[in-house]
Parts: structure tokens; sequence; C-alpha cells
């Protein structure tokens, strides 16, 4: 299966609906449900927290690979302004404070992002209460009626902001012997 | 892990509106429980990677993976009425987690998930996910003998 994924569409925001989180897309204006990675507590709780994408293993892959981290909305801001309107003035201060001022604010708090460099998908991601968001499409969806347990759950308000384990197996250590949580680059 | 994997204790295989079923006397089952086969099976035969089996899998996927048990060889009088011929079964390693002899259908093997959950069938355009509810409709799996076929 190849996928022409290493592009992310753009975002505009994040909005609620009955709970669950979705993006809307900046080119069409489309709802997509956002994901999470169910194991993920599981995994950090045990030490070994997945990596990114280009770690896993080859058989599985491809069906990560159809799960697309969602990036920072209005990542483009500053390019589609200036496509837009030319003589509007770029600060980039001010481009870099819009997103979260366009963010829900119910929600604002719990967003936050992550770097995914050296990745396949090597964009910024967002996060919601720590957990990475994804999405998937266009034209494919996840049937939420057929049972496929324990991988991608939707995003919804009821997720418990991903804890640090007692343990720090498995987690950064930095310089001054003290671990980062959450570890950067949190895959798939 | 907290305990060692058990033999799932499924009863029979039923097919509803073309798909696989499993009927389970276990608590830890539910009574009609989805069979499972890994769909990326035929994928990594085909660029001659093959699949380990669980034991060695990445660590972070190991909880997931040992999920899904396989299924024991049943007695032909427990198979669905016509397509007794289309199971047999396969041995798995003596030294894993799940050493004994797993049930196949047109080659490929066939898994139970240890949790219960919704069961419906797919549809169209669908993320494809790493296990698939078995469909009669499945083709057989070509496997040469060169490949590891896990999980």
């Amino acid at each position: 299966m190849t996928h022409d994924t290493h592009k992310y569409r753009d975002f505009l925001s994040i909005v609620l609906h009955e709970e669950r989180l979705y993006g809307i897309s900046l080119e069409q204006g489309e709802l997509y449900p956002l994901y999470v990675y169910g194991p993920l507590q599981d995994t950090l709780d045990a030490g070994h927290p997945p990596p990114l994408l280009h770690e896993w293993p080859e058989y599985a892959k491809d069906f990560v690979a159809q799960y697309v981290p969602l990036p920072v909305i209005l990542t483009n801001l500053g390019t589609l302004i200036s496509e837009q309107l030319p003589n509007f003035p770029l600060v980039d201060d001010f481009l870099k404070q819009i997103p979260e001022v366009l963010l829900p604010r119910s929600i604002r708090n719990d967003i936050s992002s992550q770097n995914r460099q050296g990745g396949t998908y090597s964009w910024e991601q967002t996060t919601f209460r720590l957990w990475p968001l994804y999405y998937v499409g266009p034209g494919m969806f996840v049937d939420e009626n057929s049972d496929h347990p324990a991988m991608f759950r939707p995003a919804t308000l009821s997720l418990t902001w991903l804890a640090q384990p007692d343990s720090q197996n498995g987690l950064e250590r930095q310089n001054d012997g003290g671990y980062t949580f959450p570890p950067p680059g949190l895959g798939p | 892990m907290k305990h060692l994997p058990r033999v799932p204790n499924v009863l029979k295989v039923e097919v509803q509106e073309g798909r696989l079923y499993g009927v389970a006397a276990d608590s830890l089952l539910g009574s009609r429980v989805p069979i499972y086969r890994f769909a990326a099976l035929q994928a990594a035969i085909h660029s001659g990677q093959g699949v380990p089996y669980a034991s060695h899998w990445p660590e972070h996927l190991k909880l997931f993976v040992y999920s899904y048990s396989p299924l024991p060889v049943l007695s032909s009088k427990q198979l669905p009425h016509g397509l007794e011929p289309e199971f047999a079964g396969r041995p798995r390693p003596e030294m894993g987690l799940r050493p004994w002899s797993q049930a196949t259908f047109r080659g490929w093997p066939l898994y139970i998930h240890t949790q219960t959950g919704n069961d419906s069938a797919a549809r169209d355009g669908s993320v494809t996910h790493l296990f698939d509810q078995v469909n009669t409709k499945l083709l057989f799996l070509p496997s040469p003998e060169s490949c590891e076929l896990g999980p």
C-alpha cells in the first residue's frame, strides 16, 4: 500500500461535537474526526513508548501510516495571508498567537504540540491533554461500528491527561538527571 | 504480562453473514467472538519479510499483539458445515507463549481477541486494520516455506 501522505492538510481549527474532537480542513472546510493512539498510556507505563512511524516494523507500518498526525492549526498562516492579502503586514509574533486565539476556549489549555523531526511525517503535531492527535483520509474513514479493538480511538473530552508513569523506564533523561515528560517524539 | 496465555476455549466456529465467529463457553470471551486473521500477512510474505511470532515483536506492540490469541485446531464437527475442508492447522513455536497448534482457514492463521466488542462488517473505503475479521470469500494465502507466518 502506498500513501501520498508525506504532506499534511492545513487545518483551520478544532471543534467539538457530542464530546468528540474534529479538525476543520482549511481547503474544503470538511470535518475530520480526530484520533489518539489507544495503547499509548499503557506503553508509557510499561516503559516502552511507541517510536515514530519510520521505526515501526514493516508488517505494521502501512496500517499506522493511515493515521496522519494533525498539524498545528493554521501552520501556514503567513503564506496564506501573503497569497490572499499581499499588502497585509506580516509580523511573526502576531502570526504565532493567532492559532491559539482561534481554538475553542474550552479546550485551549488542553492543546499543545510535539516535535516529530526526522520522522516520515515530520511536521509539528497537535496534542490534546498530551495525547498526539491524528486524522484519517481524505477518501478513507474509520468504520466505528467494526470490531477492531485496542488501537486508535476517537479523541473525546473524556480523555484523561497522559500521565507520567511512576517508573522512569524509557523516558528521556535530561542533563540534570531529571526526565522529560512526555518524552519527545511520542509515536506513532 | 500478568499471567500466561491460556488456550482459548472455543466450542465451535460459525458463519454469519459471510463472516467467521467462534462460539465460546468462557466468561472471558463472551458467547460469540469474531475470528480474525493478521491482514498484513500477505503483503509481508510478498515482500519476502514475513511476520515474526509475537515474542519477537517490538516491546511497544507486545500488549497489543498478545491480546489476539491463536485459535486452537478444532475437530471437523466443530467447524461450519460445508467449510470443513478449508480449515487446517499449523504448529507454533514451542518456546513461545502460545505454543498450541493454531487453526488456519485457507492457509490464514486464525485468532480471536481476548476482549469483547461490536461485530459488524467494515464498510468500503474504511481504514484497513492490522487484524481483520475473516470473511468466507477470503482467498488462499500463498505461503512460501521460507517466511515466518506470525504473529
